[in-house]
């Protein structure tokens, strides 16, 4: 059976790594995993019967292309698969086009040799099937939630290829909320809140309760708060346990994101927004006064 | 400098896609279709780049069928110069396409490929990826900026942990994000003016792209709807069970 090659992305954390793991079993029995970053996990799902690490330096961020070079010196063989994302974004399709595979990104459940994706920002369910011999998939880690006994495991290093680092820098402000794609509760806010000041209501609201911090494109574009917030069709795809959302409408492109959350708040002053459709729970009002009230001692 | 812009034609972002009787495809006749927004977003930022730069040309280019024309002929309203169409089908798979575009740059000169992230209709966000690969240019994905320097093009790019700034050289691929502009209005004389513009056809056998899909689509489905919940009426309520779920 092709073995398959989990590429465990810089800046995923356990619990998306377990997914993806479940995601794993369901195309071979076989599973190693790779990290390409500063650290390899330490522990993973004891289902993976080894790890390789490609060390690179804290800072040096690595380029597209040298990620391929690497995925390709050492993974000849065996499907490729890992988190949806920016940066499997960046390396799926690439490393597909140089391997002449058709990539299969954003999977949402695996039948092999069937697959299905959402298509239209979330709309229309798309079924697949490959003829591949070999995969290049990405997966979405909330669509396979199982956790798994994590074992220690020691990483195999591997040599250092002849190549240099991108001259890219990241900015980003740094955070004291939990990671967006793995809190299990996310608090989110659009146009609603009317300012960047208002935003940071939310912020706090954030902070005071330990939940991750999401916003609609129309707050990121409005500049309340930073893009890496955005849930959405073109922002993160979340679906945390519990997801509140303040003075958001509920675009289709909005909901693309946030729609398979487990329990789904919606505060909006106007009774007809389209995200009391989605909710478990509505509340028709002003979403300062809840805030106030949910931060007062 | 010459700057490709790939256009794509998707049914509108406001509507609301509806699955056809074949089971496989969507429904588009008499359904409201424009530009792919993303493909809309990189043409506005060709046309700027031309106002800064007057040794500019903007080729738009799309691959579709004679029900392409018309955003061909939106595109040099809205300030392309010149226009192609490869003739094949819009809905080919996306490693196909990158092909298509990949053989038929080999046989022009471009510095510059602008392109969407994604497509609004299949979602996919890989041909700028895949056509980096083809041809081996460095690519600049995700753009919020795109600045021109001499030789070299200064850009930031959103990604998951925040922004990215990178200096990038040509030629190369650029994939647009939504922040990058807000693309003009394009006024009716415009438009009038630009039906009896020539549009270059290019017919893909002339490509001599070598491709068998290895991915079939068996079926299109709704997912699964949610059930619309309660509305609470009581503040009070409402605090109670936030407080629940937030501690
Ligand atoms: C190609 C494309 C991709 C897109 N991708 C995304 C994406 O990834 N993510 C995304 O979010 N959007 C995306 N959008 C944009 C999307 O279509 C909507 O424009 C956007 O989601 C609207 O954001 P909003 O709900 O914050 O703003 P609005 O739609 O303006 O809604 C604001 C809401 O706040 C309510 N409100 C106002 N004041 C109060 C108050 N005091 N208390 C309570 N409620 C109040 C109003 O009743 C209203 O419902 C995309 C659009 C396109 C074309
Ligand atoms: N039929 C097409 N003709 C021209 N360009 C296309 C076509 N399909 C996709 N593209 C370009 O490729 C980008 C990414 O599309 P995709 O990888 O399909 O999400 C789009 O934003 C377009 O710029």
């Amino acid at each position: 059976m092709t073995k398959a090659i989990m590429i465990i992305p810089p800046h995923a954390d356990s619990l998306n790594i377990q997914y993806l793991t479940r995601a794993a079993q369901k195309i071979s029995d076989h599973i190693e995993a790779v990290a390409i970053g500063p650290k390899a996990p330490s522990s993973l799902p004891k289902v993976i019967d080894k790890l390789w690490h490609y060390p690179i330096d804290q800072k040096s961020e690595l380029s597209t292309e040298q990620c391929y070079q690497i995925i390709n010196t050492y993974f000849e063989q065996g499907h490729l698969i890992t988190l949806s994302g920016t940066f499997s974004k960046e390396l799926m399709p690439f490393l597909a086009a140089k391997l002449n595979i058709m990539p299969m990104t954003d999977v949402i459940a695996i039948n092999t040799p069937h697959f299905k994706r959402a298509i239209f920002a979330g709309n229309i369910i798309e079924s697949i099937t490959s003829s591949q011999e070999r995969y290049v998939l990405s997966v979405r880690p909330s669509c396979f939630k199982q956790e798994y006994e994590l074992s220690p495991l020691n990483a195999h290093i591997l040599d250092p290829l002849d190549i240099v680092s991108s001259d890219q820098s990241l900015s980003k402000e740094n955070s004291d909320l939990p990671d967006l794609l793995s809190a299990n509760v996310v608090v989110s806010g659009g146009r609603g809140f009317a300012s960047e000041e208002n935003f940071k209501l939310l912020h706090q609201l954030a902070k005071h309760y330990g939940a991750g911090l999401g916003a609609s494109r129309a707050a990121v574009d409005q500049g309340y708060i930073a893009n890496d917030h955005q849930v959405g069709q073109t922002g993160k795809i979340i679906a945390p346990n519990v997801y509140i959302a303040f003075g958001i409408s509920g675009a289709v492109q909005h909901l693309a994101g946030m729609k398979d959350s487990g329990t789904i708040i919606a505060v909006n002053t106007d009774p007809d927004a389209p995200i009391f459709e989605y909710a478990d729970i509505g509340y028709c009002g002003d979403l300062f006064e809840v805030i106030n009230r949910l931060l007062a001692p | 400098m010459k700057i490709l812009v790939t256009v794509k034609k998707t049914i509108d972002y406001n509507v609301q896609a509806q699955i056809a009787s074949d089971g496989k495809s969507v429904v588009e006749d008499g359904v409201k279709m424009g530009f792919n927004p993303f493909c809309e977003i990189a043409l506005e930022e060709a046309i700027r780049i031309a106002e800064k730069h007057p040794d500019v040309e903007i080729t738009a280019l799309t691959i579709g069928g004679d029900t392409e024309h018309d955003i061909l002929r939106k595109s040099m309203a809205m300030g392309a110069h010149r226009s192609v169409l490869i003739e094949a089908d819009n809905t080919l798979d996306t490693l196909h396409k990158a092909k298509i575009l990949s053989a038929y740059i080999a046989k022009e000169h471009y510095d510059i490929i602008l392109m969407g992230k994604q497509s609004i209709d299949g979602d996919h966000n890989h041909i700028p990826q895949m056509l980096s690969a083809l041809l081996s240019w460095d690519m600049g994905l995700f753009c919020s900026e795109i600045e021109i320097k001499d030789k070299s093009i200064f850009i930031k790019r959103e990604v998951d942990e925040g922004i990215i700034s990178q200096t990038i050289n040509l030629p190369c691929i650029l994939s647009s994000d939504l922040r990058l502009n807000t693309p003009r209005f394009i006024p009716l004389p415009k438009i009038i003016q630009a039906k009896t513009k020539p549009i270059e056809k290019i017919s893909l056998n002339s490509l001599e792209v070598d491709y068998t899909p290895e991915i079939e689509r068996t079926a299109l489905s709704l997912p699964e709807k949610r059930q619309k919940g309660e509305m609470v009426e009581d503040l009070d309520q409402l605090i109670e069970i936030l407080k629940g779920v937030l501690k």
